[in-house]
């Protein structure tokens, strides 16, 4: 059953951030949200976990309407969520520990030797590179049983090779640890090489005015080389938004 | 290492610049003793100062403990519950500016001479430095980590346990650090209003006989026992996120 958004409007301190979001993100689909700066992207993800209420309008997941904190999405926030006083091992496992539920040590040691953090699995947070960091707190997402994944610029604070790098590890994960995600992100590039959609959100109040299909026979950079003309539309796209309501680039 | 030699170095200065300037200028010794004489009072008075550092250091380690108790409780209270925070800890600032040795004859009144109103007054200079602290490390924690973990299912007691507590004690041990050094003066304070033992009881007696050597042997100790509570309060830190934090999640 896939997510839906039913035409989403919200207002904060009197700001409109959502005016009239609809769409519908399928079962298994990897989708990209892409906006100016400030647009409201994060929110999104935000009423999809229930942190906040729409003013108007439902989103609903599997059918069921979204009412109040969920735990329905693997959340992966914007802001480093690494515990620092908790070990590698320790931070990935944070969900069992919640729930209360037995930590699967075969399937944990599985996970860090495919992301290369089996040596690492005691060190705290701190003795990692950024790009380890952040391999960490993709491998807590999928330890999560969810079946929902929203991803709010897991790479925004990487170097460019590190980023680079961090993309071609998530695209080559395994079928089996894939999910239906919900990526956040403000490189139109990133959003191309990963996603199967994207959605190309206007200037606040956001609203989505381009839908973008990608079907890649091979999805590698040879052919995300062959993407530029879309990566200039969609640029294209949103700074003629962004000029419209008044901002500079 | 060469950077801990530097202050030690000052100080060797500092010692010898003393003791050339008492033999120099023929200062008697109840007035200025020399560092020489301070270190011979030291030895000569060896076991009567060490019987009185511990009860000092007594008083000041039952009085640390029940102001940390009681300023984590409180804190962790306060922080729960924000009403009670902006209630009280307004009050909490404002009774800090009350210089705690003038409640020391009341407290003597109220609970005699015993060790009981040193023990509250050391309560009284520890609490407020950790409380403060460990209010102010637990209203830091980022409001998104706390979101975070309720994504994932954590109640409000999860949320304590996991995020709020262990970032929260990085100001509980560093209110616990200056808390530490106060707490000696705290008992030291107490027993020069009323006590029969204890450094605070030795310096008012060596100093009414005019022994000056030997009220300075005792000013050493009380610097040694605030130093020795630091570095242990430092170790206890170490072993809290060791042990009790990472172990207790294995």
């Amino acid at each position: 059953m896939p997510i839906t958004l039913q035409n989403v409007s919200l207002t904060l301190d009197k700001l409109d951030i959502l005016n009239d979001v609809t769409a519908t993100i399928a079962d298994g689909s990897f989708v990209s949200l892409i906006a100016p700066s400030g647009a409201g992207k994060s929110t999104i993800l935000k009423l999809l976990t229930g942190l906040l209420t729409p003013s108007t309008g439902s989103l609903a997941v599997e059918g069921q309407p979204i009412t109040g904190l969920n735990t329905t999405f693997s959340y992966l926030p914007q802001e480093d969520m690494l515990f620092p006083w908790y070990t590698i091992d320790q931070n990935i496992t944070l969900y069992q520990r919640i729930n209360h539920q037995p930590v699967d040590q075969e399937r944990v040691t599985e996970l860090l030797t495919l992301c290369g953090l089996l040596p690492y699995r005691k060190f705290l947070p701190h003795q990692l590179s950024g790009g380890m960091r952040q391999r960490v707190a993709l491998l807590g997402t999928m330890l999560n049983p969810a079946d929902y994944r929203l991803l709010d610029e897991p790479f925004g604070a990487l170097d460019a090779m590190t980023r680079g790098l961090m993309q071609d590890w998530l695209l080559g994960l395994p079928a089996e640890l894939k999910r239906t995600t919900l990526l956040v992100t403000h490189d139109i590039e990133e959003a191309i090489y990963l996603s199967d959609r994207i959605l190309v959100l206007s200037a606040r109040p956001a609203h989505v005015v381009q839908d973008i299909a990608l079907t890649p026979i091979t999805r590698d950079r040879a052919w995300l080389a062959t993407q530029a003309p879309l990566k200039a539309e969609i640029f294209e796209l949103l700074r003629a938004d962004c000029l419209a309501a008044g901002e500079q680039l | 290492m060469k950077r801990k030699l530097y202050p030690l170095g000052s100080l060797v200065l500092l010692l010898a610049a003393w003791q050339l300037a008492v033999t120099l200028l023929h200062t008697p010794a109840f007035i200025l003793p020399s560092p020489v004489a301070v270190i011979q009072a030291l030895v000569v008075d060896g076991p009567g100062l060490l019987q009185n550092s511990w009860v000092t250091l007594y008083e000041s380690l039952i009085g640390l403990g029940i102001a940390c108790l009681l300023a984590f409780c409180t804190a962790l209270i306060m922080d729960r519950w924000q009403l009670l925070y902006q209630s009280f800890y307004p009050l909490l600032v404002i009774s800090q500016t009350l210089p705690v040795m003038v409640l020391g004859p009341l407290l003597s009144l109220w609970f005699g001479f015993g060790m009981a109103p040193k023990i509250i007054l050391v309560v009284l200079m520890s609490y407020f430095p950790i409380i403060v602290a460990f209010s102010e490390a637990l209203g830091k924690v980022s409001g998104e980590q706390i979101r975070f973990l309720q994504t994932m299912g954590a109640k409000s007691w999860q949320v304590y346990r996991l995020l709020k507590i262990p970032q929260g004690m990085q100001g509980f041990f560093a209110g616990l650090r200056i808390a530490a050094t106060y707490c000696v003066s705290g008992a030291i304070i107490g027993e020069w209003l009323s006590a029969e033992a204890g450094l605070g009881y030795y310096m008012i007696r060596v100093k009414n006989g005019y022994q000056i050597d030997k009220v300075f042997a005792a000013i050493l100790c009380v610097i040694v026992l605030s130093l020795g509570l630091n570095i242990v309060t430092r170790i206890f830190q170490k072993l809290y996120y060791k042990t009790f934090i990472q172990g207790r999640l294995s």
